[in-house]
Order: C-alpha cells, then sequence, then structure tokens
C-alpha cells in the first residue's frame, strides 16, 4: 500500500511540476497574445501541442462568445480554463487575463466541485446542465446554471464548452414567489383566483378552511357552486366590472359553505392582467365577516328592542344635554307637547313646561347629583292642555365614565291628581253624609227612645187602665146576675153571660197584644236548651186542654238549640196548642213532633191531622189578629202564630207551614241547631234517625 | 181631708185598702163583705192619705189608744204619692215596716213586681177580670192574712215601738 501510495504521490508532484510549467508557459503565452506580442498559443496536450491564435478559424465564434449575455468559457477535461469570455470574468469578479489557464473548479462552492467533475466527464459523452454557485472574491455566491457540452478540439482530442446563466434574478422571484406563496397559503382569508368564466385556478388554505373545499375539489371547478340562490347576479356585476378593469373594491357578500352554512365574507376582487394589460381573471381576497356581522346584528337588535321599548312607553322619555339641549325623544314626548320629533330634539327643555325655571334647576339638579326622583313638573300642549307630570331622570355616561347627558321619564300624573281630587271630594261628602247620617241616626235614636217610651207608657196604661173597665164590666155583671137572678128572665141571663164572655175575650185580647209588644223589647237570653225538655213542659201545660180527648203523640229524639228558653218554650207551646185546638175534631188526634232537614239544615216540625188550611191564605197566616177559621168553630185572639213568627224571627230563623184543608197542617222551625255545622253534624242526622 | 179623719177616728182596722178607684173599691168591698171581712176595712183614696192614716194609727198606738191595721191591700196606681212610694215609706218605717203589704194591682209588669219585692212587699197579686176568680183571690187573701197568719199582738207592738224609737 504503502509503495502504492508513495509511488502515486511521486507521479502527482512529477504531473503537477509538469502542469505548473505549462501554466506558467500558458501565462506567458496568455499575456502575449492578450497584449497582442504573439499571435498564438501552444498548448500541450496529450496528443501533443496545440497553437491556439486569435486568428484561427475559431474567431468569429470568439467574438459570439464575447457578446453573450452568460458567462462562456473552454475547459479542458480536467477544468482548466482555456477561454472565458468577459461575462464569465464579471460573475466570478475575476479580470479574464488571470483565470485563462486557471482551473474552473475552485470557483465552486467546495460541495459542488466533486459533483461538477463528474459532470465534466459525463460532458464528454453528452450536454449536461446543472445549477451550482460561484464563488467570488467579493459579493456572496451567484447562483448560476451551467451548461456544459463536449467540443472537439483539432488535435487534442476533446474540451468542453461551459455556459454559465446568471440565476439570481431568478432565484430572487422565486423565493419571493415561494414566500408569497407561503403568505398566501398561510392566510386566513380566502384568496381564490379564477378565470374571467369564474373557473377556480388557485386555492389557498384559507380559502379551504373557510369554505370547506379542498383545493383539489376547488380548482378547476366552478366558483359559482359558493354562491347562494340570488347572489348570482351580484356576481356577474362584478366579474363585469373586473373585466372592465375597473377600481378594485370591496364587496359584502354572502356565501355558501361545503356544508351549507352561509357566511358573510367581504371580498375584494381584483383583476389578473397579462403583461399585455389583458385581462385574463380575477383574484378575490375574502375575509370572513359572520362572526363580526353576527354581532352587529346582536348589537342592531339590541338596539331595535331598547328603542321600540323607548317608543312604546307611555311616558314621555327625553335625552337632554348639558345645556339643557333635547337630544333625543320618544312619541310619548311628541303626542304630550304637541311637537314634532325634528322640532324637538336640538330645542331647550325647559321650553315645554309651566315653569321653565323649575325645569332647567331640575335637569341642573340631575347633572349635579346623578338624578332626581318625583320632580313635579308640568307639560305644556301646543293647544294649551297642561299635563301634570313627576320626573325620575339620570345622568347617562360615554364609554370614559363621562357624563354625556340627563335621561328623563316624566309620569303622567294627571289621572293620579284628578282621582286625588275626586277622592277628596268623595271623601268630603262622605264625612258630610257621615256626619249626617250621625245627626239622624242621633235624631232617630232619640225619636225611637221617645217612641219606646211612649211605647211603655201606652202599654202600661193599656195593662192598667184598659183591664180595669173590664174588671168592672165583669164585676157589675156578675154582681148584678147573683143579686138580681130571680128577678130576670133567661133572655136576660143569657145577654149578661154574652157581657161576661165578651169582656173575657177582650181581656185575652189585652193579654195577647201586652205579650206581643212586650215580646218586642225583651232582650234575649240565648243558650243551649233542650228542645225534649221545653217540649215535656209545654205538653204538660197543655193536659188540661188534652182531658177527656183522645189524642196520640208522637215525639221523637229533639236536638239540642240556641235560644232563649222562655221565648222557645212558648214557640212550642202555641205550635202545640194550635195542633191541639185544630185537631179538636179528630179521634184520635195525631200530633206528631219531630226533626227533618230542608235544604241541608236542620229544621223542627210540629205536624197534625187537624182541618188544616188553604194555602191560598199562607200570607194571613202569620199576621196579626189574622184569623183563618170562624170564632165559633175555633176559639182565638189570631196573635198566637204571629207571636211565634217574632220570637223566631227574633233568633235569625224561620217558621212556614205546610197544609191542605182537612188534611192536616204541618210547621216548619228552622231554629239554630247547637252542634250542627260545627262539631257533629253526623250525630245530629242520627238523632232523627 | 173630711174622709181621712173620719177613718182615723175609728178605733181598730183590720184592713187598709188604698184605692183611688171607686168601682174597684166597691168590687172589693164587695168582695170582702162576701167574706163577713167588710166591717173592718178602712179605705184610703191616694197615698197621701194611706201615709196619714198610718202616722195616726202609730200615734194611737204609741198612746194605747189604737192598733195598728193587721193588713195593707195596696195598689200601684195612685194620685199623689203613688203606690211603690207608699210601699217604701211604709217599710222604711220600723213600727209599721211588721204590717204585712199585698199589692193588689191591675198589672204583671215585671218591674213594677220586681221593684214592689225589692222594697219588701209581702205579696203581689193581678186583679183578675173574671170577677169570681177576683172574689176568690179576696177570699183567700183575707183568710189566709187575717186568720192563719200570726201576727204580734198590739201590746207586744207597742212595747217594740218604745225600744225603737
Amino acid at each position: 500500500m504503502k509503495s502504492i501510495k508513495n509511488e502515486s504521490a511521486r507521479r502527482l508532484r512529477a504531473q503537477l511540476a509538469k502542469v505548473k510549467g505549462q501554466l506558467a508557459e500558458s501565462e506567458a503565452t496568455m499575456k502575449a497574445i492578450r497584449s497582442g506580442e504573439v499571435d498564438a498559443i501552444v498548448v500541450d496536450g496529450p496528443k501533443g501541442s496545440r497553437i491556439f491564435t486569435l486568428q484561427s478559424p475559431e474567431e468569429p465564434y470568439r467574438i459570439l462568445a464575447e457578446r453573450m449575455n452568460e458567462g462562456a468559457a473552454t475547459l479542458t477535461p480536467e477544468g482548466t480554463i482555456l477561454f472565458c469570455n468577459r461575462r464569465l470574468a464579471e460573475m466570478l469578479e475575476v479580470p479574464a487575463e488571470q483565470l485563462l489557464g486557471s482551473s474552473f473548479i475552485p470557483f465552486l462552492r467546495q460541495q459542488e466541485q466533486v459533483g461538477f467533475t463528474e459532470l465534466v466527464r459525463e460532458a464528454l459523452q453528452d450536454s449536461v446542465r446543472c445549477e451550482g454557485h460561484l464563488v467570488r472574491e467579493f459579493s456572496g455566491p451567484l447562483p448560476v446554471q451551467l451548461s456544459l457540452s463536449a467540443i472537439p478540439f483539432e488535435e487534442s482530442g476533446q474540451g468542453i464548452c461551459l455556459v454559465a446563466s446568471d440565476l439570481s434574478d431568478r432565484k430572487r422571484v422565486e423565493e419571493a414567489t415561494l414566500r408569497l406563496g407561503a403568505i398566501v397559503n398561510s392566510s386566513d382569508d380566502a384568496i381564490v383566483g379564477k378565470t374571467l368564466e369564474g373557473i377556480v385556478t388557485s386555492w389557498n388554505g384559507g380559502a379551504e378552511k373557510m369554505y370547506g373545499y379542498s383545493a383539489e375539489e376547488m380548482i378547476g371547478q366552478s366558483v359559482s357552486k359558493l354562491i347562494p340562490a340570488g347572489g348570482l347576479d351580484d356576481f356577474k356585476a362584478i366579474i363585469e366590472n373586473v373585466k372592465q378593469g375597473k377600481p378594485v373594491r370591496q364587496y359584502d357578500v354572502v356565501r355558501v359553505r361545503k356544508d351549507g352554512e352561509e357566511i358573510h365574507v367581504s371580498l375584494v376582487v381584483s383583476p389578473i392582467m397579462e403583461a399585455s394589460g389583458e385581462v385574463i381573471g380575477s383574484s378575490s381576497i375574502a375575509h370572513d365577516i359572520s362572526a363580526y356581522k353576527r354581532a352587529e346584528e346582536r348589537v342592531r337588535k339590541a338596539s331595535r328592542y331598547t328603542r321600540s321599548l323607548i317608543e312604546a312607553s307611555l311616558d314621555p322619555l327625553v335625552t337632554i344635554s348639558r345645556d339643557g339641549t333635547i337630544t333625543d325623544v320618544n312619541e310619548s314626548t311628541e303626542k304630550v307637547t304637541g311637537v314634532s320629533r325634528q322640532q324637538l330634539i336640538g330645542s331647550d327643555f325647559s321650553d315645554y313646561f309651566t315653569e321653565p325655571e323649575k325645569a332647567r334647576s331640575g335637569y341642573q339638579q340631575v347633572f349635579a347629583q346623578g338624578f332626581v326622583t318625583d320632580y313635579p313638573l308640568a307639560i305644556r300642549h301646543t293647544s294649551g292642555k297642561i299635563t301634570d307630570v313627576l320626573y325620575n331622570a339620570t345622568v347617562f355616561r360615554n364609554e370614559q365614565g363621562e357624563i354625556e347627558g340627563v335621561f328623563a321619564a316624566a309620569r303622567d300624573i294627571t289621572a293620579r291628581k284628578q282621582a286625588e281630587k275626586a277622592r277628596t271630594r268623595a271623601e268630603e261628602s262622605l264625612c258630610k253624609l257621615n256626619a249626617e247620617l250621625e245627626q239622624r241616626v242621633e235624631e232617630r235614636t232619640a225619636e225611637l227612645a221617645a217612641l219606646n217610651k211612649e211605647l211603655e207608657a201606652f202599654n202600661y196604661a193599656v195593662a192598667h187602665d184598659l183591664r180595669a173597665p173590664l174588671r168592672h164590666i165583669h164585676g157589675f155583671a156578675e154582681i148584678l146576675a147573683d143579686e138580681a137572678a130571680p128577678n130576670l128572665d133567661d133572655a136576660a141571663k143569657r145577654h149578661l153571660e154574652t157581657i161576661r164572655d165578651s169582656v173575657q175575650h177582650m181581656s185575652q185580647l189585652l193579654e195577647d197584644l201586652l205579650n206581643l209588644s212586650r215580646l218586642g223589647r225583651q232582650e234575649l237570653r240565648k243558650q243551649p236548651c233542650d228542645l225534649n225538655e221545653l217540649i215535656g213542659e209545654v205538653m204538660a201545660a197543655l193536659k188540661p186542654e188534652a182531658k177527656d180527648r183522645e189524642v196520640e203523640w208522637r215525639v221523637a229524639k229533639l236536638p239540642f238549640i240556641e235560644g232563649d228558653p222562655g221565648l222557645t218554650k212558648q214557640v212550642l207551646f202555641n205550635l202545640l196548642s194550635n195542633a191541639l185546638k185544630f185537631t179538636r175534631p179528630r179521634h184520635p188526634a195525631i200530633i206528631e213532633i219531630g226533626q227533618t232537614t230542608v235544604e241541608g239544615e236542620a229544621v223542627i216540625f210540629v205536624r197534625d191531622n187537624g182541618v188544616g188550611f188553604d194555602m191560598k191564605y199562607m200570607d194571613k197566616l202569620f199576621g196579626l189578629f189574622q184569623r183563618l177559621h170562624r170564632q165559633q168553630d175555633f176559639e182565638g185572639t189570631g196573635v198566637g202564630l204571629a207571636i211565634v213568627q217574632r220570637i223566631v224571627n227574633r233568633h235569625g230563623g224561620r217558621v212556614w207551614a205546610v197544609s191542605e184543608v182537612e188534611k192536616g197542617a204541618t210547621f216548619y222551625v228552622r231554629l239554630n241547631v247547637c252542634g250542627v255545622e260545627k262539631n257533629q253534624p253526623a250525630a245530629a242526622e242520627t238523632a232523627v234517625q | 181631708m173630711k174622709n181621712s179623719e173620719e177613718v182615723i177616728s175609728k178605733s181598730i182596722m183590720e184592713i187598709l185598702l188604698v184605692e183611688d178607684n171607686e168601682k174597684d173599691i166597691e168590687l172589693t168591698l164587695h168582695a170582702l163583705r162576701g167574706e163577713h171581712l167588710g166591717n173592718q176595712i178602712c179605705v184610703a183614696r191616694d197615698g197621701e192619705e194611706a201615709l196619714a192614716y198610718l202616722v195616726a194609727s202609730e200615734s194611737k198606738l204609741a198612746a194605747g189608744t189604737g192598733a195598728l191595721p193587721k193588713l195593707i191591700l195596696l195598689d200601684l196606681k195612685l194620685p199623689k204619692v203613688d203606690g211603690l212610694q207608699v210601699l217604701r215609706q211604709i217599710k222604711s218605717n220600723p213600727v209599721t215596716r211588721i204590717i204585712p203589704v199585698v199589692i193588689l194591682t191591675s198589672s204583671k209588669e215585671d218591674q213594677d213586681m220586681v221593684n214592689s219585692y225589692h222594697l219588701g212587699v209581702n205579696s203581689y197579686l193581678q186583679k183578675p177580670v173574671n170577677f169570681e176568680q177576683f172574689r176568690k183571690m179576696v177570699k183567700d187573701l183575707g183568710l189566709y192574712w187575717l186568720l192563719v197568719n200570726q201576727l204580734p199582738t198590739t201590746e207586744a207592738l207597742r212595747t217594740e215601738r218604745a225600744k225603737v224609737v
């Protein structure tokens, strides 16, 4: 290994020395050529020396090469520059003279050098092309495209023709394009290119996100699938503008996403022109403004809602600026003032009140304190009509928290005031009425007291003074009958008897009347009464009357009632004695006493099988001194049932009767039964059964 | 005053009838006479007269020349001094207080009855319209108060009066 290495090293050194020698020779030659000292250079090649002269047949190509815009050189297969044009020298920033005879390879970036030598070998077979960078002394690497092709040398075989095209401009464009592409692609805005027919030619990431279609789905498709029904006309108008090259405009339009959702976009459309200025398509940048639109809609809705509330308010509402100028009003304000909105706004708030000064100090107070509550003012309508109002006002502030104005709401209190007046009037008249009434009551009470007193006196007089003559008549008739008996015939005796009977009857009438009168004045002493006990007492009292008669008493168990025991007993006595009286023709007389329920209420009844009465005289039944039977058939004064009714009424009860001539009668009395509807209604019912 | 003097002049009267109505007087006397009580009756026709009679009889009692009536039949409705007033006088005098007083009246007003008993009346009767009943009532009360009922002797009353006065 070592020997081989050594050998190749020796050989290489020899080669290097040879090349250096050749190079020095070439340099001298080239210098001579450049300076014009020589006409030709001789280059030693493997196939012997070659001579290059300016006047060689290659002269026309050399001139062409010098004129080229690309860098050009001819190289040996090893890379030595045999010729280079000025453009290449410029590109390398080295004088052309220095380049001749030097190797081209060191002018490439290190990493490109190996590849280049390989490429040179390939170029000997076929033309090749590659990109690389030329290392320059002063500037940075210059991107170039290198084209290599073999050229035959006359004597020494093949050489390489190299053309270097400056790529820096193109690279810049490419980089800019790439950067732009990245920007376009990373934009959230949808950036879409399309032909004038609306066929999509480019579709960025923003468009994919915004519309939901991928670039693959959209490119080549019509953009119209994004346009909602009814939006095509707008679209056509936009395209028309673009075609005419009109200035770029911004449009707010609605577009449809792939998922069908409509979105609001702000669209900027610009024409795409060819170098010639001909419009070949359009590009659009769309910004999704749906969220903004929604927010805007919300605000608009909220504001519409607020406004409608304000307008709907029956209270006149105004806003006032610091100097007292009205800045806004609602419909109620127009109505109450009779002035239109346009006129109101900008006018002085205090102009519309009966007391402008008071109105002014009112809003000044609001600015000073922040609010007023129930501030009374009177609004004057253009017609002169005055509306009493109470103002409630507060300041409102702008976003910076500064007081911007006063918001004032008036409450119409005309109705309230009128109501107050009416109430006061009503109260006054009520007071007056009350006073009158009280006085009248007093008078009446006094009158009544006097009447009562009179009545008492009357009763007393009746009791004493009317009875006395009766007593006397009876007494003397009796004495007469006694003492004159032997001298009297039968007719006279009968007449005396009639006198005494009449006196007796008159006396009974008086007695009953006094009783009835006493009932009206007597105080009720209500307490629970056992009706069974009272019935027992009454029956005992009636025993003499029932004597020698066939009477069948049917007495059911009766309840306790709440009432005056004495008066209740009187009721039972009168009813039972009536029953006894009117059953006199019956054998047996049947008298039934019991309890029943009428219209849900406990009722006591007394039923007999007596002569009864005609119901058409019902209204007379309980009347004072009213009798439905002849005196010779059934004696009586016509007071008993009147007494019954008075007592029952005074107890808050009711008495009525049902009868038919010759078929008996039933008297019903509704009294206040103890326990019913209170403690044990069921027990009361059972008691009946 | 002729009448009262006449009345007072009588020595011992068993019954003092205080009644202003002549017909009632006649009927009452008729009834009493029927029971043989009629002779011992003195009639005062108003309250004043009744009280005067009692003052006089008290004096006689003290003097030993007479006695108090054994029974007073008193009507309530009287001219001048009414029945209740007379009753009050009788019962508030420690001497006359012992004399049984029977109210004989047309009315049976509760208030009259209560007042009468309150003032110490011994009995309260309503005159019935029926004369037969009246006669029986008068007979019963005369028999009871003058025969059945026992009263202190005039002597005892006199001694008692001396102590009280």
